[in-house]
């Protein structure tokens, strides 16, 4: 017993003196890499200037068109429908691409037009001064509900299902996609909701690329959502969290 | 300067101040990206994403744990996940192109057990060699790498224990070479 023990201890050092001429790391090209760091980090900054600037539909012609109409609608039905209070919407499987365009590039205070009935009017003011009525927060919120429900399939087992799997996957994309939207909009400064949709991101981006029976990609996703306490944050980003820095 | 007063700096703008961070740490990061892939474009990548994720995330450093752990937990994450693509990609190409031409070369150029090696270690699954990476060949301790990986200190050892079985299982035919 203790001569195998040994022989394991000599085995492991062994191994592990001969790993470290393996892969051998050359010299680490700083200055090359420091120049394609900082060239990233201007480019990751760059959009973000144009996108606020009053310019921007220039900038972004097809963007510009595509959010503007996508406004009107928003604005119609906010004007014409009833007033509702900021409670989580229903989620559904697919984003809401279009809604999140329009909150992304739409101001999120005082650029929506005043409707002509005065009580609307009244309305309108009143919500256009809250914040958590901000199309940002509005379109956060019901994000963050969508991906509530996500999780919650999962926690419910998918992984049985292969066409389950598939729709569960295509969801987690799309979702993925608005929450890069989110985190780069420029209304989203705030950093208590960047961490969380960049924890969401993260946990979506492993959803994604897990491996249909690998242990060890849904090991990694339940570490992620233990770690983060991803559920238990999403239930509670309420309308403070939700409206700061827009 | 300490590595509080440089982040202050840091998160200040001051350029000095983050060139000295990047200075700082990006050996250590470089070696694990370059022992993790065996490959100098992605380690490179791999850094350069690590560093721009951390420049992006300073903000939200709580000091609760060390600067270089939390960078270093950056660093996995970036590297395993680069790994899951690669490893994707790779499968496809494979598909196409039975064995690599980088393969054929390296296994005509090389003596047959560091071969072996470098392919038991290689078939480790991605926690385990990192687990094994960081401990046995770059010196980290178990707490250091279970504050990176996310896991505890004693899952870190778990891992290394499986990782060396399967190097020895893998390898146990060289048993007379090394004894």
């Amino acid at each position: 017993m203790t001569h195998e023990h040994d022989t394991d201890e000599r085995f492991d050092r062994w191994v592990a003196d001969a790993a470290a001429s393996l892969h051998e790391p050359p010299p680490a090209p700083r200055d090359a890499m420091w120049e394609a760091i900082q060239a990233r980090r201007a480019a990751a900054a760059t959009p973000v200037a144009i996108v606020s600037t009053p310019r921007r539909f220039g900038v972004r012609p097809i963007w510009g068109a595509l959010a503007a109409t996508l406004l009107a609608g928003v604005i119609i039905g906010r004007s014409f429908g009833p007033t509702r209070a900021p409670t989580p919407a229903t989620p559904s499987a697919s984003a809401p691409s279009a809604s999140v365009a329009a909150a992304l590039v739409a101001s999120p205070v005082g650029e929506a037009p005043i409707p002509s009935s005065t009580s609307l009017a009244t309305r309108r003011a009143e919500s256009a001064s809250d914040p958590a009525f901000s199309p940002y927060a509005v379109v956060t919120r019901e994000h963050l509900g969508r991906v509530d429900v996500l999780l919650a399939s999962y926690a419910a087992d998918v992984e049985g299902d292969s066409a389950l799997r598939d729709d569960f996957t295509r969801s987690a994309r799309e979702l993925l996609s608005t929450t890069r939207l989110l985190i780069d909009a420029p209304t989203g400064r705030d950093t208590e909701r960047r961490q969380l949709l960049s924890d969401l991101e993260l946990v979506l981006v492993q959803l994604i690329q897990r491996s249909g029976d690998a242990a060890d990609d849904s090991a990694a996703v339940a570490r992620a959502l233990d770690r983060t306490h991803l559920r238990a944050r999403l239930r509670s980003a309420g309308p403070n969290v939700l409206a700061r820095g827009t | 300067m300490d590595d509080a007063a440089l982040i202050d700096r840091v998160r200040l703008q001051d350029p000095r101040a983050e060139r000295a961070f990047y200075e700082r740490h990006v050996d250590r990061i470089h070696r694990l990206a370059y022992r993790m892939t065996g490959d100098e474009a992605l380690a490179r990548e791999y850094t350069q994403d690590t560093f721009v994720r951390a420049f992006d995330k300073l903000s939200e450093f709580r000091a609760d744990s060390a600067l270089s752990t939390w960078l270093h937990a950056i660093a996995v994450s970036v590297i395993l996940n680069g790994l899951r693509k690669v490893k994707r990609i790779h499968g496809r190409e494979q598909g196409m192109d039975e064995l690599p031409e980088v393969a054929i070369t390296a296994r005509e150029s090389e003596p047959d057990l560091k071969q072996r090696m470098r392919e038991a270690i290689d078939a480790l699954p991605d926690g385990y060699r990192m687990v094994f990476v960081m401990h046995d060949v770059e010196g980290f301790t178990h707490e250091e790498i279970g504050s990176a990986l996310g896991i505890q200190p004693g899952t870190s050892k778990a891992q290394l224990f499986r990782a060396r079985g399967k190097l020895r299982a893998a390898l146990h035919e060289f048993a007379g070479e090394w004894q």
